[in-house]
């Protein structure tokens, strides 16, 4: 998917006095087939940017580029032709645990496959297949999505956005709500699925995931993009300023640092860490 | 969504914003009165009507509600509207006089579409005037001008304190829940529901998608709530003091004499019957 942002601004509520400026002159080409993380503090603007790229909000001013599509002010794009783009986008929501409505699980993980692809013969099939791989066995298949936990809620809203295989996934803090493991096992999930094709913009606010999981990270800070670049060069630095924590790992090296041992800077995780204490003794 | 909704404080500071909310409760009152009140001919009617529709667009610019928005409030009356001239073209109103056009049995009378004007009229001079007072007041102060009526009830052990609270939190929530509308609203489209185009049966599938989630968010949102009420230990028996007092300033004396004066020269017209065109006028303008 080739996805660029022209000197993009949104505005809430604009000319009222709730106006909030989210986003100003936002610059951006997301084209490669990457993990794309986007990081930055409460409020500065993470989730209004994926919004436009599904089209679900119009830039106030500016535009962007999906494809063949503009998102823009004043272009007018046929209803057909949004959902025949936003089949190719699944998006995973802040909040997704609140969307599901359907009586059961299954049915509620089908509902993205029938709306759209209507001619599909078999989607509970698909909807099986997108259920186990985030780790829900049959029993689940009949409850009802209401009577869940949190974080299995929250799987059931990824597994309906995996069941119709979009090409790119937007993942709006897709592990707040899961313990440890489940966290785990969601990346290694997703990690997966991108391997297998699907280019991912992540947002989150846990810098250990960006570090191990991302290629490329932007840093967005008062609806500004501050900082573009490679996780393990960008979190090396102070990341502080933008209220984000530096990784596990680098704050072990820093510590390490400020007592005289001698670190390169190639050192990314555990296992390199300790190779490279040995090398030193 | 970005649209205002009737009901929804505007945080301005205006001189209408200032008031205080019991003087505003009564003002709207009056308001209402001289809108609804019956006058000798049609002509007087509509030039009484049109000064009101002038005060109230005044009250508007004052309190910076904007004529959009009201319009914008009632663009899904046009049915209504619709229904009302039909009615009122098949069931000219009584005492219909003056016929335009006649097919056989049937009489287009001009009273017909001048009685829906007239409906019409009202009715938005009634949103205009809600508007202000929902627009220039927080739900909390509005809240607290209603209880203060409603205080001399609780001699009949009307739970009085008991109703402000349902009222206020109700109001609190109206925002929560439009907000909340909005996020599913997003959710959903981006699984392919197409809420403005699509056949009846994906209008309905829609709808479906949009109300369940949001009935199951806010049952859990009440649930979260009266929880949290109890933790707190609310007593909705115990006499309750109010953080924000209200206090009657002179702004307000002087407010509801202009208001009492503008009601009593609408009923005087009326007590009067009076006719623009029968009488001459009984003083200045
Ligand atoms: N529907 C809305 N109406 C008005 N203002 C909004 C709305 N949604 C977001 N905002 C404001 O826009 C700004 C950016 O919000 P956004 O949701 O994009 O932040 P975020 O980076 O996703 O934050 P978080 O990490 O908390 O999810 C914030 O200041 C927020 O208050
Ligand atoms: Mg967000």
């Amino acid at each position: 998917m080739q996805i660029k942002f022209n000197h993009v601004f949104f505005t809430y509520n604009a000319d009222s006095p709730f106006k909030v400026e989210a986003l100003k002159d936002i610059n951006l080409e997301l084209s490669e087939n990457n993990i794309t993380a986007i990081v930055g503090r409460t409020g500065s603007g993470k989730s209004t940017l994926t919004e436009l790229i599904n089209k679900l909000l119009t830039p106030t001013s500016g535009e962007v580029h999906i494809n063949n599509l503009v998102n823009a002010p004043k272009v007018k794009i046929k209803g057909k032709a949004i959902k025949e783009f936003r089949k190719e986008i699944g998006f995973l929501f802040q909040f997704s645990e609140n969307q599901l409505f359907e009586d059961t699980v299954l049915k509620d993980v089908m509902f993205g496959v029938q709306s759209f692809y209507p001619k599909n013969k078999n989607p509970e099939a698909l909807a099986k297949q997108a259920l186990t791989l985030v780790g829900l066995d049959e029993s689940f298949y009949n409850r009802s999505p209401f009577d869940l936990s949190g974080g299995e809620k929250k799987k059931v809203a990824i597994a309906g956005v995996l069941a119709y295989q979009p090409k790119l996934l937007i993942l709006d803090e897709p592990t707040a709500g899961l313990d440890v493991k489940g966290k785990k096992e969601i990346m290694d999930l997703f990690k997966k699925i991108h391997e297998s094709g699907v280019a991912i913009i992540l947002v989150t606010h846990d810098m250990d995931v960006v570090l191990d999981y991302a290629d490329k990270m932007i840093i967005i800070d008062d609806g500004q993009i501050q900082k573009i670049g490679a996780p393990k060069d960008i979190l090396q630095e102070d990341v502080e300023k933008y209220n984000l924590e530096t990784p596990n790992i680098y704050q072990v090296i820093h510590l390490l640092k400020a007592n005289g041992k001698n670190i390169s800077s190639n050192v990314n995780d555990i296992p390199s860490l300790i190779k490279e204490l040995k090398h030193h003794g | 969504m970005d649209k205002y909704i009737l009901g929804k404080y505007v945080p301005y500071n205006t001189i209408i914003h200032r008031l205080d909310p019991r003087m505003k409760i009564l003002g709207m009152i009056m308001l209402v009165v001289s809108v609804f009140l019956s006058y000798g001919s049609w002509t007087t009617m509509f030039v009484l009507s049109g000064i009101n529709a002038a005060s109230i667009f005044t009250l508007m610019l004052i309190s910076k509600v904007r004529l959009r928005d009201l319009l914008y409030q009632l663009r899904s009356l046009w049915i209504l509207i619709l229904l009302l001239m039909i009615i009122n073209i098949f069931v000219p109103p009584v005492g219909s006089i003056h016929v335009i056009a006649e097919s056989g049995n049937f009489k287009l009378y001009a009273e017909s579409f001048l009685q829906s004007g007239k409906i019409i009229l009202r009715l938005l001079e009634m949103f205009g005037i809600a508007m202000i007072l929902t627009a220039s007041t927080t739900p909390q102060e509005l809240t607290y001008g209603f209880s203060f009526f409603m205080r001399p009830l609780k001699k009949i052990k009307f739970p009085a304190e008991e109703v402000a609270m349902t009222v206020s939190i109700a109001l609190r929530f109206i925002p929560t829940l439009l907000e909340e509308t909005n996020r599913i609203y997003k959710a959903q489209s981006s699984r392919g529901i197409d809420f403005k185009k699509g056949n009846i049966k994906e209008k309905f599938k829609g709808i479906i998608a949009l109300i369940i989630p949001l009935f199951v968010s806010s049952l859990s949102m009440s649930d979260d709530l009266a929880f949290a009420l109890e933790a707190r230990g609310y007593n909705p028996k115990a006499n309750r003091t109010q953080y924000r007092q209200l206090h009657w300033k002179v702004n307000d004396t002087i407010a509801i004499i202009l208001v009492i004066l503008y009601m009593s020269m609408f009923i005087t017209f009326t007590a009067m019957n009076f006719d623009f065109m029968k009488q001459s006028f009984p003083f200045i303008w």
